[in-house]
């Protein structure tokens, strides 16, 4: 209690058990990547979490309690992100007649190095422009619900299909 | 269907000078060596694993030109000199990217001039080959003929889906039926 007094004293905009609810509202991505910024120390919250800068988290580090703040692209961030790289990726090598070559592109690498946070918005891209992106759907996701599909409509439908079910789309 | 796009124009930049005519929308299902090939509108001609591939049995599964010529020569295609027109023959054109490999293949129509699908997008038909030298197709390296006879050389025409014969058919049978009426 006494360091959370001295993090009020510090300059922290609220206490701890004020955000309490909230904090229990937030997904627990920040608070494991807190954990790992820390070195694995035990972090008790998240909150703040800003669509430009991440989110702030308690942590207890060295017995001590401190806000550090984490550096996690918000959702709307990758969102943002993933639009921007999707759209340089159609614009440089949409007209590509080979596929692999439109894979070897920066743009479409750095889509992948997002992780499967991108998924629901390249399901959502697919429905809306269709494009190749079985490939890195199944990368991301392990599954591929277009095998056995001959034809590229019957790919996209598939992955739409696939989305629904697991609830992406 | 008048004209690309201009995020698609501008990867070309002597394709406007030379001038071209869009002939199709758009269809991911097939790219420019399934059109080039065989007009094949259902399969896209890639080795690999995809949902739609489609690549012929016994050619290397790498992405040289050499390996894309050796595709057209499996179908009866020879190596030639250039992309000059020649009575009775057909000519296809490989553009290749140093550092990559092949990159495009453009078909010449019995006019002449040259028909492409670029990629997932549009059918074009340009003047010349040089239309579409870009840094993203290259140049065209390596050319293929093959004998068409003047039976499969009409069937062609009418088979394809290009408006452009149809619309040459129209004009004459117009002027047939002006002069019957005359």
């Amino acid at each position: 209690m006494h360091d959370l007094k001295e993090l009020r004293l510090r300059g922290a905009k609220s206490p701890y058990f004020e955000h309490r609810e909230r904090v229990c509202n937030f997904d627990g991505m920040y608070a494991r990547r807190a954990e790992e910024y820390t070195g694995g120390t035990s972090c008790l919250g998240v909150i703040g979490r800003s669509p430009r800068h991440g989110a702030r988290a308690f942590v207890l580090r060295r017995k001590k309690w401190s806000i550090v703040w984490i550096n996690v692209p918000s959702r709307g961030l990758i969102e943002e992100r993933f639009h921007l790289l999707a759209e340089q990726w159609r614009n440089e090598t949409g007209h590509y007649s080979i596929l692999a070559r439109r894979y070897s592109h920066p743009a479409y690498n750095g889509i992948l190095a997002m992780g499967p946070r991108v998924v629901p918005f390249i399901l959502r891209e697919l429905a809306n422009r269709p494009d190749r992106w079985f490939s890195a759907l199944s990368n991301l996701t392990g599954a591929d619900p277009s095998r056995g599909s001959t034809t590229f409509d019957e790919a996209v439908h598939a992955w739409l299909d696939w989305g629904r079910k697991q609830g992406l789309l | 269907m008048s004209r690309l796009s201009f995020a698609l124009e501008s990867r070309f930049p002597k394709l406007p000078a030379a001038g071209y005519k869009v002939e199709s929308k758009k269809d991911p299902n097939y790219n420019c060596v399934a059109w080039s090939a065989k007009r094949d509108q259902t399969r896209w001609w890639e080795p690999g694993t995809e949902p739609g591939f489609y690549w012929p049995e016994g050619i290397p599964t790498d992405y040289s030109v050499e390996t894309f010529a050796a595709v057209f020569q499996e179908l009866g295609y020879v190596i030639c000199d250039d992309g000059r027109l020649e009575d009775g023959f057909e000519k296809v054109a490989l553009y290749g990217i140093e550092g990559w490999g092949f990159a495009h293949v453009s078909h010449q129509l019995p006019d002449g001039s040259w028909a492409s699908k670029l990629g997932p997008d549009e059918d074009i038909e340009h003047g010349s080959l040089e239309a579409l030298e870009s840094d993203d197709y290259g140049s065209p390296s390596v050319f293929l003929k093959r004998w068409v006879s003047r039976l499969e050389l009409h069937q062609r025409r009418y088979s394809l889906r290009s408006g452009r014969y149809r619309r040459q058919v129209k004009v004459r049978i117009v002027r047939k039926r002006r002069r019957r009426s005359v």
